[in-house]
């Protein structure tokens, strides 16, 4: 089947309100998260506090036991509420699509109604038989609620791998035949990784806020063996299963990056988009500036864009000035709104984070919401502020959630751009489906829809192209060989003025970047849907507003990017109109660093397109 | 003005659907409170139970009139075809319940109240067959065979193990289970502070997080990172059990 004959399989999606729709399906997604969060790992934590209670004959923990019961039906109940929001957003929002596919996901919402309905049954049982059933009976009680709500998450999770990679199907018509629900849903190997992060993160998150809400108290003088108690439990939970989301947030990562790179890229860099009404998803993760200005999928392919990124010792907090390259930033505002926008977080809460962070204990702070002062919702949730300095703990749950969001927040697909070492049996030639995106004006609808070209599958990219994509895959291949530490860890904060200066430079050597135009490589007719068809929508992976434009085709240009790769002279980069304002900026500065800094503007014109660098005259200094 | 989302057949399915729900409630609260013999909350239950019952009669033979006019057909299909069986076990039984809670025998008159409203909702799908909406047919609005083969083995499947739970919940609900007495919570001499050695979980903890690490992030075959997610869980609960106990126990002496 060929790509133009799947393409017509779909209309064009028109559907009315689409914006709505994702705004609607987006929030009700993230308010409902955090409820399965709880529903997914709380019962484990009362019922472990409870079974010591029993065991050691203790009051104290029976009493905390029941009072987290009492939160948990609460929070539950709440949950059945969004949950069943989000049931009817299905059907109301994405009719097209349910109609469609639902014959094939279906089966998963119908298994974890039945998984739900118990879940419901056990926690009434659990909390309405305190002191009334047999201390065993309610102890047993008590493990249903845990299995339901893991194979519960189970069957959504599945229904969302299964959006991340569609199979077990096969069209005909546009009309789903030759349907396999349980290979569909079950034997999908996005499935894995997806549902452990989320599980572990369900415990990070739950862990993190029920210990939060014992730390408030102890502020407030309230620090009895009950607080200690709950503090320890709740704390212990979280800080082990953050170690452990660390590894599995990697395996993750790097599953994300070999099969969807443009995700990836989507999750880490600063998108940006036409209409300014929709808000980018700031990172949690910092980035050099300048990589965010070569926003290319080839380099989220690198693993260790899913890394914590170093940073150099002794930050500080810059404001109101745009990035300068090589600069390691810490603290990153995508800017989405208007000109100047400097970060709104108060300069000193910052300030003691840092100092704090300065410390040997490097404490990983995630700030969310831009105005802590006061926090709105819409800004604050967009604005969040992710100042990295060690370990990857509270990163990681919150990651979680952000990648659930995204991933839900939008029509997704299995758009593998392009693949870690793309190779065709054909040698050199990748078969190509290479898509000038449709450029619409400025303030025109936010998301693209990738179309087929008229070339459409066979494409051949020229020998030299193939050339840096081999390099590309080595250097992918080293990368991923490195030592475990670099990968996972943030280093220590010490200056590294050498690799901070260093920014690496891609050329987009075939047009294939986010914000530019997606080419899907690695056809397989076995995954009907990587080859993208009209209908279906890729969203956020376009530069704003300006078409994107390709770097000049003469070696002179790409020997500037080299160079300005190699630190000799950090040609225009990070300073893009819509980049990162405020950065944390490694201190102290190197001279090489003035230099570079002062010498940017010029070679920013001369050696990168306006679409890449589009600040050339703001010069940043160093103060 | 009228869409397809408001016109006078849903407004009249709507308030009966809030009538209906309100003529249960009452029903069956007035049971439970004649259950637990509370003689002032069982009047007014029984009061209310009557209200509704005949404000959604009222509402229901009303209805018929407004419907009739809106969607004639609807109305037609409902007294002409297979549906008026479905009708008029509903009309009985509502007329029972209220004949029985006015008897104040309410045990019943929970069955007769549910029958009333299940009959009615079912006369709705019978007139209607097999359409399941206008222009769309049961059959057509089927999913593939695998999927409905899939399917209804999963609702046997959640059945056998949803059944019993259901049954189990409403045994301890309606017996009163979880009306009784408080049970003594603690069973004495229980009291034991099991020996961990701390230095020895400790130490497994961080050979299986290890482990996980090197299969999880280095190797690269699926049984790896299987084994791997096993490795970091076992990593949790080792380490978990090597702080909390002792901290635990740190606090217990020094309460």
């Amino acid at each position: 089947m060929t790509p133009h004959s799947i393409a017509a399989a779909f209309p064009p999606v028109d559907q009315h309100y689409l914006l709505q729709a994702r705004q609607m399906q987006a929030l009700s997604f993230s308010v409902h998260i955090p409820l399965v969060a709880f529903g997914l790992s709380f019962p484990a934590m009362v019922l472990f506090v409870e079974w010591l209670g029993r065991r050691r004959g203790d009051e104290l923990y029976l009493t905390l036991a029941r009072r987290w019961s009492k939160v948990m039906l609460t929070l539950f109940a709440v949950g059945v509420i969004t949950g069943t929001v989000l049931s009817f957003e299905m059907g109301l929002l994405w009719p097209n699509f349910t109609g469609t596919f639902g014959s094939v996901f279906g089966l998963g919402f119908t298994i974890e109604g039945f998984s739900f309905f118990l879940e419901a049954i056990f926690i009434g049982i659990y909390v309405y038989g305190w002191r009334r059933l047999s201390p065993r009976a309610h102890l047993l009680s008590g493990i249903p609620i845990v299995i339901t709500g893991i194979t519960g998450s189970l069957l959504v999770i599945a229904v969302n791998a299964w959006m991340n990679h569609p199979g077990g199907f096969s069209l005909r018509n546009g009309k789903v035949v030759n349907v396999h629900p349980l290979r569909a849903l079950l034997g999908n190997s996005y499935l894995w990784n997806e549902l452990i992060h989320m599980y572990v993160a369900a415990y990070v998150v739950t862990g993190f806020i029920v210990a939060g809400c014992y730390a408030f108290g102890w502020l407030r003088g309230r620090w009895g063996r009950y607080e200690r108690t709950a503090l320890t439990v709740a704390l212990t939970f979280a800080a082990l299963a953050s170690i452990a989301q660390a590894p599995i947030g990697d395996w993750a990562a790097r599953e994300v990056a070999s099969t969807q790179p443009v995700k990836l890229a989507a999750m880490e860099g600063p998108i940006q988009d036409d209409s300014r009404s929709v808000r980018a998803p700031s990172r949690l993760v910092s980035r050099q500036p300048a990589e965010t200005c070569h926003p290319d999928p080839a380099s989220a392919l690198d693993p260790r864009r899913s890394q914590l990124e170093r940073d150099g010792g002794g930050t500080r907090l810059r404001s109101g000035q745009p990035a300068a390259p090589g600069e390691r930033g810490a603290l990153v505002v995508p800017d989405h709104g208007g000109d100047r926008n400097i970060v709104r977080a108060p300069r000193r809460l910052v300030r003691r984070v840092l100092d704090q962070a300065k410390a040997p204990a490097r404490v990983p702070v995630v700030l969310s919401g831009a105005r802590f002062r006061r926090t709105t919702f819409g800004c604050g949730a967009d604005r969040r502020l992710a100042c990295d300095r060690g370990r990857p703990t509270a990163v990681g749950g919150l990651s979680s959630n952000a990648d659930r969001r995204s991933r839900h927040g939008c029509a997704r697909h299995p758009c593998r751009l392009r693949r870690a070492c793309p190779r065709v049996p054909g040698g050199s030639e990748r078969a190509r489906l290479g898509t000038p995106t449709p450029r619409t004006s400025p303030a025109g609808p936010v998301t693209r829809i990738l179309r087929p070209t008229k070339g459409g599958v066979g494409h051949v990219s020229s020998v030299a192209t193939n050339g840096v994509h081999t390099r590309r895959a080595h250097a992918v291949h080293r990368a991923r060989r490195r030592r475990p530490r670099g990968r996972l860890l943030a280093a220590p904060s010490r200056s590294r003025p050498a690799r901070t200066e260093r920014s690496r430079v891609r050329t987009p050597s075939n047009g294939a970047r986010v914000g530019g135009e997606p080419c899907l490589a690695d056809l397989r007719a076995d995954r009907l849907l990587d080859l993208l068809p009209q209908g279906v929508r890729l969203d956020h992976v376009h530069s704003r507003g300006a078409p994107v434009h390709r770097p000049p085709r003469h070696p002179l240009s790409r020997r500037l990017l080299r160079d300005a790769g190699r630190g000799r002279d950090a040609a225009g980069i990070g300073t893009h109109r819509h980049a990162v304002r405020t950065v944390l900026d490694p201190r102290p500065r190197s001279h090489s660093a003035r230099r570079s800094a002062a010498s940017r503007p010029t070679a920013c014109r001369s050696a990168t397109p306006p679409g890449i660098c589009g600040r050339a005259g703001s010069t940043r200094r160093p103060s | 003005m009228w869409t397809s989302w408001l016109n006078p057949t849903s407004i009249v399915i709507g308030a009966l659907a809030v009538a209906t729900s309100a003529y249960l409630a009452a029903v069956y609260l007035a049971a439970d409170a004649a259950h637990d013999q509370e003689r002032a909350l069982e009047r007014s239950f029984r009061l209310r139970a009557l209200a509704s019952g005949v404000t959604a009669g009222a509402i229901a033979i009303g209805g018929l009139f407004v419907v009739n006019a809106d969607d004639h057909a609807l109305v037609h299909s409902l007294l002409h075809g297979r549906a008026l069986p479905a009708v008029i076990v509903s009309g009985l039984a509502g007329l029972g319940t209220l004949r029985l809670v006015s008897w104040r025998r309410y045990e019943l008159a929970r069955y007769a109240a549910s029958l009333a409203v299940a009959a009615i909702i079912a006369g709705w799908a019978l007139s209607r067959w097999p359409t399941i909406l206008p222009g769309l047919t049961v059959h057509q609005a089927a999913a593939p065979h695998d999927t409905l083969v899939c399917i209804v083995v999963a609702v046997l499947g959640g059945g056998v193990v949803l059944l019993p739970s259901l049954a189990l919940l409403f045994r301890l609900t309606l017996a009163g289970r979880f009306r009784e007495d408080e049970v003594a919570e603690l069973e004495k001499g229980t009291v034991t502070h099991p020996s961990v050695n701390v230095r020895v979980l400790a130490s497994a903890a961080v050979a299986c997080l290890i482990a996980g690490f090197g299969l999880l992030n280095i190797a690269d075959s699926s049984w790896a990172h299987a084994v791997g997610v096993a490795c970091l869980f076992g990593f949790i609960a080792r380490a978990f059990s090597a702080i909390v106990v002792p901290a635990l126990d740190q606090h217990s002496a020094t309460r």
